[in-house]
């Protein structure tokens, strides 16, 4: 899962940056606001946190700009708590609602809330085949066994989880695993599903060759 | 609402007014009206005269037993045809029998008067009138005195006629001769008339219930006719009750047209009313509807309005500061708060908690800086009885200042010019003091390395100012509006790792507001600022 931050207090930023590639988001960060929408269009994020007091182009005014060519989902935070401005943001199409000072377990349950909502999942527990995925535990099972994941091993689970039944390309993996920064070699991939079916079964991540990887429904 | 209300109080004047004018009107109108139905009795009386004459008083030159006075009875020409007559003659009575009279008027005077003499004064009659009668008789006179005689005398009424005829007409009858002793009177005179003062000219009156046109004949005799003043009693009330209901109508109709008018005039104030307890319920954007700006209300309606803007103004203003306030006070705190969250989720490195707890005392050091500048603002805000204003040298505080900067200015090898001479004035030295050094902070802050800042003092007439000028970046025209207010950061200063706190040209812009001073800036990007503040000088 790939997530956007845009917040100009760089030691907040950081701190969420951190925090969300600690729970194992891949992060990209903007201090601006032109440059966040630039990098929000440009990109497919899972979710983008939003703050709203930013320079050159406000937090509404991305949101705006965002609405007309994505859906993805956003978190709005912000310092500034009337209710009116929350009405004005959600009105905007955020997803959800923030005020600072918050805390950092609120802020990574609720930018996991609002992925799970987007791809249609309420439920927090998804069970394919004898393999059982807590998304909000982070925690996985096969056969009631917990399993030792890393966290980039358990991103690419969660991310496939998401996505049932659908082949993704290894672009499309690559995109929302690795953030902006991280000079991700093509082989990374292939070692990680090596290790997946390791750990989970040789079947539960199947290769469509040519076009990507498949985890289906038994 | 009645009693006391605006409307209601210029309605009872109204309607005070209008009963008053409407009243004057119609009585008025109701006297004007009585005035000519008495002219009007007055003359149908006066036209019996004429024909009475003959019938009831003695031919002219005819005696009365009564008439001694001779030298009042001028005419000449004695006849005693009547003469003879008239002592035996009784009152009149409904026995009466008819006499042969002379035919009254004509008949007389063709005998008895030169054609040429008026036998009447002209005044008989209702003023302005005139009568005919005798000016025909006398034309006729001359031509054949016994022919015509015989004419009038068939046409004319005999004694009995013209009672029954003054009776039919509700008139009566008196003649009184020169003594003031009655001779004659018709059957219908009423006896308890009082017995009137006789005069000496013709005129009309009003005795008890009776109305009465006295005619003096020139011979001395005294005729009176009158008539009951039942029927123009009843006349005029029937006016009066007439005109007292038009006046009823018209009054009411006043106030129902003055309650409209009255309620238009005072629709303004409704108005007014209204929307200031719409902006007393806090809904500050409701402006009164100033459709009519000419009249007096109008422009209440407009002094209103300015000061609701500015009310609303200045507690919007407040709003944006509170709302300002705690967004910046909130940043440091949540920067804060999750550095320490996130240093706790698992255990870290030494290193990372150094790294932590560098940052978190970085934010927390802004805060305070924060809330000092909030205080001061607070402070300077509560107004001018805060500050503690004494005669000081503006010069020896600007140096001091610019000392207290030097080891700030000498990190950024930047050099002051300093060009301060004595000028006394009266002010808060702590608060004059702090507006120099954010100046002076600010210019340091704005300015590369070498640069240089000049900072000086002058005294014009009644004025002192301080000037702090530097080569630095300059400030773009379009921000130079939005410097003083509170925190307003440039866009430069957003991105700044070291961020300032938005308050210090705001701080210095109330302090030189308590002191009613000046402030102004000049600047062109990339060239320097030169910030001005200029203080009254009282001493």
């Amino acid at each position: 899962m790939r997530l956007l931050v845009i917040e100009d207090e760089l030691g907040l930023q950081e701190t969420i940056a951190e925090t969300l590639r600690e729970e194992g988001f891949a992060v990209d960060c903007s201090a601006d606001g032109e440059e966040g929408l630039y990098k929000a269009i440009e990109w497919n994020y899972d979710a983008i946190l939003l703050d709203i007091m930013l320079p050159r182009l406000d937090g509404w005014r991305i949101l705006e700009q965002l609405r007309k060519t994505k859906e993805t989902p956003v978190l709005m935070l912000t310092a500034r708590d009337g209710v009116e401005d929350r009405v004005k943001g959600l009105n905007c199409g955020a997803d959800d609602y923030l005020p600072k000072p918050f805390d950092l377990s609120e802020m990574v349950a609720r930018t996991r809330a609002i992925i799970r909502r987007n791809s249609g999942a309420r439920n927090p527990l998804i069970q394919i085949g004898n393999v059982s995925i807590n998304t909000s535990s982070q925690e996985v099972t096969l056969d009631g066994q917990p399993v030792e994941l890393t966290s980039r091993e358990y991103a690419i689970v969660e991310l496939f989880s998401q996505r049932v039944g659908q082949i993704l390309s290894r672009e499309y993996i690559y995109e929302h695993l690795f953030d902006e920064n991280e000079d991700s070699l093509s082989n990374m991939l292939d070692v990680y599903i090596y290790k997946l079916r390791q750990k989970l079964g040789k079947n539960f991540i199947r290769t469509r060759r040519g076009t990507g990887y498949i985890v289906e429904t038994p | 609402m009645f009693g006391r209300s605006l409307r209601s109080r210029i309605q009872s004047w109204h309607t005070f007014l209008l009963t008053l004018i409407v009243s004057g009107l119609l009585a008025a109108f109701y006297f004007h009206e009585k005035e000519i139905l008495l002219r009007e009795l007055d003359q149908l009386l006066s036209e019996q005269v004429l024909p009475a004459i003959p019938q009831l008083l003695p031919l002219p030159g005819e005696r009365r037993p009564s008439d001694h006075d001779g030298s009042r009875n001028r005419r000449p020409g004695p006849s005693d045809r009547i003469r003879g007559e008239r002592p035996s003659h009784p009152p009149f009575g409904p026995g009466d029998t008819p006499r042969e009279r002379p035919p009254f008027g004509g008949s007389f005077e063709q005998r008895d008067q030169p054609p040429n003499q008026r036998p009447y004064d002209d005044s008989f009659g209702p003023p302005g009138r005139t009568q005919p009668e005798p000016d025909s008789y006398r034309r006729q006179a001359p031509q054949n005195a016994e022919s015509a005689n015989s004419l009038n005398r068939a046409r004319l009424p005999t004694r009995e006629g013209l009672e029954s005829r003054l009776v039919q007409q509700n008139i009566y009858i008196i003649a009184y001769d020169l003594e003031g002793e009655e001779l004659d009177r018709s059957r219908n005179a009423p006896e308890d008339r009082a017995k009137a003062e006789m005069t000496k000219q013709n005129m009309s009156r009003t005795i008890g219930n009776y109305r009465e046109y006295v005619h003096v004949d020139p011979r001395g005799y005294t005729l009176i006719l009158g008539q009951p003043l039942d029927k123009l009693n009843s006349q005029l009330m029937n006016l009066r009750l007439k005109l007292l209901a038009i006046g009823i109508a018209l009054v009411c109709f006043g106030f129902g047209i003055g309650w409209l008018l009255a309620g238009q005039a005072l629709k303004p104030i409704r108005s007014i009313s209204r929307t200031a307890a719409q902006i007393a319920d806090g809904d500050l954007s409701q402006r009164i509807d100033s459709t009519e700006t000419e009249s007096e209300l109008g422009q209440l309606v407009q002094v209103l309005n300015t000061t609701f803007s500015k009310l609303d103004a200045s507690f919007e203003q407040q709003v944006r500061f509170t709302a300002d306030a705690s967004h910046e006070l909130r940043t440091p705190i949540s920067v804060i708060l999750a550095k320490c969250q996130f240093a706790l989720r698992r255990d870290r490195e030494a290193e990372k908690y150094r790294q932590t707890l560098g940052e978190c005392e970085k934010s927390a050091q802004h805060l305070r800086g924060l809330v000092e500048s909030l205080l001061q603002l607070a402070r300077v805000d509560s107004g001018e009885f805060s500050l503690k204003k004494e005669n000081h040298d503006l010069g020896t505080i600007a140096m001091e200042a610019a000392h207290a900067l030097d080891p700030l200015a000498e990190e950024k090898h930047i050099g002051f010019d300093l060009d301060c001479p004595i000028t006394a004035a009266n002010f808060d030295k702590e608060r004059i003091f702090q507006v120099m050094t954010n100046l002076i902070s600010n210019a340091i802050k704005y300015t590369q390395e070498s640069g240089r800042i000049r900072v000086s003092t002058r005294k014009t007439e009644g004025r002192v100012s301080f000037t702090v000028e530097d080569n630095g970046n300059g400030i773009e025209k379009a921000q130079i509006p939005y410097l003083f207010d509170r925190f307003y950061r440039g866009e430069r200063d957003r991105t700044n790792e070291h961020r300032s706190t938005g308050l210090g040209l705001a701080i210095v812009k109330s302090i030189v507001d308590a002191h009613d001073g000046s402030l102004s800036v000049e600047s062109a990007p990339g060239k320097g600022s030169t910030f001005t503040v200029s203080l009254p000088c009282t001493s």
